[in-house]
């Protein structure tokens, strides 16, 4: 567990002394939450589950206050029955309460107009304004842009043109939340973190990756870097090489239009893989801290060895899925599922091999695979340790041992295990591999808190370390962006697995070459 | 997620020795991973997946089985080996005699048995004055060790203190709380001048660890925060039997804490009218505070007696006058919270608030081995209360 506290952002200043050598040291202080896109999918099936579980757990205050806005007509009555509903379907504690819900609602508010409307803006600041004085939020705002991407610049132009970006007390706060996708490739992530940076501060920024939200994710820093262990062989001398695995058994899932514009590479390599590539790879920071944490980690993106132009081949190997079964379940081909084309060239399957060229990893692969219809859901980090240097027992099922392995689950069954030799009991040396299990979930069995829990309480403290920040999304987008205009150059041989499979022949051939193969999960 | 044990395994050792039992716990563990249903070909081992020692010390033969039963019911969550110790110090013959159990379950994943060790053991005549040289042998060896002491604090000279890591009490039980909660605060100070660095703990503390959330959560706000400069009235209700005192253990540490954490003085405790309510009186600075505890009947109410219901702080005056109040609802499940400040706004809400049961307790207790300094000064503050 990560349970490092990180310095108070400066707009924290006065300290509730009632506030110490409490457990749940951290709670929300009062502020108001204006979701653009309040009855939009991500507002019903994440934000406001996740708003109802924190009240449950009491980490909200009681003044805490959601302006949602949308296009749709609707009274505050009208947005609190649909968030109800969208919260009894999607919480992840049921029944819902109805004696906290009927509570937390009475804080649910809402405005229709357009999200390019000048007006409307002068709508919600007039109405942040009378919530101040009704409900004490004292001024401070979060505004959380669960929009489609492409409404991101408008909104963010006319919450600076409504004078919205600062708050009407010295000592209030105001944050802005983007959800991923961040771009689409190099060229719109410079634009619109120009946009941005032009009305915010980057420290006002809070670009939520939900990845970084989840328990493990933070527990590989934990892991790393709280324990003496590790550290003296996480590089290159004791590492032979390090396989990172998103699997997915699921299709696209009615998201045709947004994946075809989207493919594998950046809906999920450009932005969740690296994060963990990041975690697994990055130097000690010197403080758990936004700033130490975020300098280190886009230290490791910036190292990633460029693909040399011509050898794309080489480096990576792409995929499309065909019809298979799954689960005992058939599964269509990805270009007959509704919505996309017949003849349709996105990925739907990405593999690759990056090298870090510093001190720590030179000449150590990453490899990092990440597919839709692969045979179960898995994401994991293998980092997989060189072979004792001399065999003393090759005789005895030696030759046959599996090197030192240390696995880093992340779902499902959150935990880590070490892979070492032992010898089999009995008069002669036989050797077997054994596996040293911690399952997270049963040294501390509280139930772990959702990702996006965990962000937006953090991004309500002004922690950021959780967050991406603009020059970690840039260097990733840097990298994504040359290798899509490599692939874009020729035109793939698609279907090339089937659903079901562990992707493409051609991922186990790539990584023979090399003299290793994948794990399988 | 609380599973019941796939195996147990029991024995009896009517009169032994401390090597007895060790033997016994080790030759149990043995039986219980080699029965037949164990996949010898399995690569997961047997786990003895402690991560803590726990000794239960009671002279009650039902608090010990009480004790044990919320053992097992954590055995998935804090492996543990664990001894529950009897003590009969009357008794005439020095004598031990131990039950040893080994529960084990199956890992939630599948392919690990998780198993808990507990001896049971009766301590009669000198030997329960000597429960040290009786624990020692028996503990795992590098693991922190929980002393879980049901019934009136341990005497200063009580051997168990000394190879103990974190003393676990429950001031609800202590007969006399302001007294014995006093007595506490003197333990702490003993043990802190020997160098003996125990972490404390109190199950009733820890009761009112949500109250202490939901107060403290008031003045989480820059317009709040200013009201605790000038925070003059406490009025605590608390849940009575008929005839029953208010002045229990809850309304006691909660009055401290609220001193502790303001830098509040005690000057002393005054009972008024009948006797069943209590006006608690602080120096803070040029002016006064008080806190009065109140009694509620608790008639057709769920809960305990002794239990905080309802807790309103009054700050200031006239138009700068806040008032806070948290009350636990009729139904037992939720608190409900009112801030209304004067001339300005006025916020009311609902959260759970179940009561925890003693496995939540003991569960909360066993996962943190940190000193409790804020509870520590609150005992300081209710020591001085009493003249």
């Amino acid at each position: 567990m990560t349970q490092a506290r990180t310095t108070p952002s400066v707009e924290e200043q006065a300290i509730n002394p009632l506030r110490e050598g409490l457990r749940l040291e951290r709670t929300a202080p009062p502020c108001a939450m204006v979701i653009f896109g309040g009855g939009g999918d991500l507002a019903k099936r994440k934000l406001m589950p996740a708003l109802y579980q924190l009240a449950l757990n009491r980490l909200l205050p009681a003044e805490f206050t959601v302006l949602g806005f949308a296009r749709s007509p609707l009274s505050d009555e009208e947005f609190r029955r649909t968030m109800r509903a969208a919260v009894g379907e999607f919480s992840r504690t049921q029944p819902l309460r109805e004696p906290v819900w009927d509570s937390f609602s009475q804080g649910l508010f809402y405005l229709s107009g357009n999200l390019d409307d000048p007006q409307a803006y002068q709508r919600i600041a007039a109405r942040l304004d009378e919530l101040d004085r009704t409900r004490g939020t004292c001024g401070n705002r979060l505004f959380y842009l669960a929009t489609p991407p492409s409404a991101f610049p408008v909104i963010v132009q006319r919450l600076g043109e409504a004078g919205l970006t600062q708050g009407p007390q010295p000592q209030s706060w105001v944050r802005i939340v983007i959800e991923k996708p961040f771009g689409r490739d190099l060229k719109t992530a410079i634009e619109l973190n120009h946009t941005v940076r032009s009305v915010f501060q980057e420290r006002q920024v809070y670009r939520i990756d939900h990845y970084l939200g989840k328990e493990t994710v933070q527990n590989l820093l934990a892991f790393r870097f709280s324990n003496g262990l590790w550290e003296p062989v996480w590089n290159r001398q004791y590492i032979d090489h390090v396989q990172i695995t998103v699997a997915e058994s699921v299709g696209i899932e009615n998201r045709a239009s947004y994946y075809e514009e989207a493919g594998a590479l950046r809906d999920m390599v450009q932005s969740h893989m690296f994060q963990l590539l990041a975690l697994v790879a990055m130097e000690p920071p010197v403080s758990f801290e936004a700033d130490t944490v975020r300098d280190e980690k886009v230290k490791v993106l910036r190292a990633i060895r460029p693909i040399p132009e011509d050898r794309f081949h080489d480096f990576t190997v792409r995929g499309q899925y065909g019809a298979g079964w799954i689960g005992g379940r058939e599964a269509p081909a990805y270009r007959d599922e509704p919505g996309v084309a017949r003849d349709s060239p996105r990925e739907t399957y990405a593999a690759l091999k990056l090298f870090i060229d510093n001190w720590r990893w030179a000449d150590t692969p990453f490899y990092l695979r990440h597919g839709k219809r692969l045979p179960k859901r898995v994401t994991e980090v293998a980092i997989q340790f060189k072979r004792a240097p001399h065999l003393l027992f090759a005789e005895s099922g030696g030759e046959q041992l599996e090197p030192n392995l240390l696995l880093v689950r992340i779902q499902p069954d959150e935990g880590i295990s070490l892979r070492f030799a032992a010898k089999v009991p009995g008069p002669t040396m036989h050797l077997r591999s054994v596996h040293m299990d911690f399952l997270y979930g049963s040294a501390f069995l509280v139930d772990a808190p959702d990702a996006y829990e965990r962000l937006l309480l953090d991004c309500m403290l002004g922690d950021a370390t959780l967050f991406t920040r603009n020059d970690e999304a840039e260097q990733a987008w840097a990298y994504v962006t040359r290798l899509l205009e490599g692939w874009e150059r020729a035109t793939p041989d698609f279907p090339n697995y089937e659903a079901g499979a562990w992707g493409p022949e051609e991922a186990d051939r790539f990584l023979e070459r090399d003299g290793r193969r994948w794990r399988v999960p | 997620m609380l599973q019941t044990p796939l195996r147990t395994l029991s024995r009896h050792l009517p009169s032994t020795d401390v090597e007895g039992v060790a033997r016994q716990l080790a030759a149990v563990m043995r039986e219980i991973s080699t029965s037949p249903d164990q996949q010898p070909q399995e690569a997961h081992a047997l786990a003895r997946a402690s991560v803590l020692n726990l000794v239960v010390y009671t002279q009650d033969l039902d608090a010990a089985q009480r004790g044990a039963e919320t053992i097992g019911a954590l055995a998935g969550l804090h492996p543990s080996r664990s001894l529950v110790v009897v003590a009969e110090p009357a008794a005439p013959q020095p004598d031990l005699e131990a039950t040893v159990t080994v529960r084990c379950q199956l890992h939630p994943s599948g392919g690990e048995l998780l198993c808990q060790e507990e001896a049971l053991l009766t301590a009669r005549g000198a030997v329960a004055q000597h429960l040290g040289s009786v624990a020692v042998p028996l503990l795992i060896p590098d693991l922190p060790v929980y002393l879980w002491w049901v019934g009136p604090p341990p005497p200063q000279e009580e051997e168990l203190l000394w190879v103990c890591h974190r003393l676990i009490v429950d001031s609800a039980l202590f007969p006399d709380p302001l007294a014995q909660l006093g007595e506490l605060h003197r333990l702490t100070a003993v043990l802190a001048s020997r160098q003996r660095a125990i972490a404390f703990s109190d199950f009733t503390w820890a009761r009112l660890t949500p109250w202490r959330e939901l107060i403290a959560q008031f003045f989480d706000g820059p317009e709040t925060l200013p009201y605790l400069a000038t925070l003059r009235q406490v009025r605590i209700e608390c849940a009575v039997d008929p005839g029953g005192t208010a002045l229990t253990a809850q309304p006691l540490l909660l009055a401290s804490w609220l001193a502790a954490r303001l830098g509040w003085r005690p000057r002393g405790i005054e009972a008024l009218a009948d006797a069943r309510e209590h006006l608690l009186t602080f120096d803070c600075g040029e002016r006064q505070a008080e806190v009065r505890v109140a009694p509620r009947m608790r008639i057709g109410e769920t809960g305990a007696s002794g239990e905080v219901r309802a807790v309103e702080l009054v700050a200031g005056e006239g138009d700068r006058e806040g008032r806070f109040t948290v009350a636990r609802t009729p139904d037992g499940e939720h608190a409900t919270t009112r801030a209304r400040l004067a001339g300005a706004w006025e916020v009311t809400r609902t959260v759970p608030m179940e009561r925890a049961s003693l496995v939540d307790l003991l569960r909360g207790e066993l996962a943190i081995l940190r000193h409790d300094r804020v509870f520590e000064q609150s005992l300081a503050v209710t020591a001085r209360l009493l003249p």
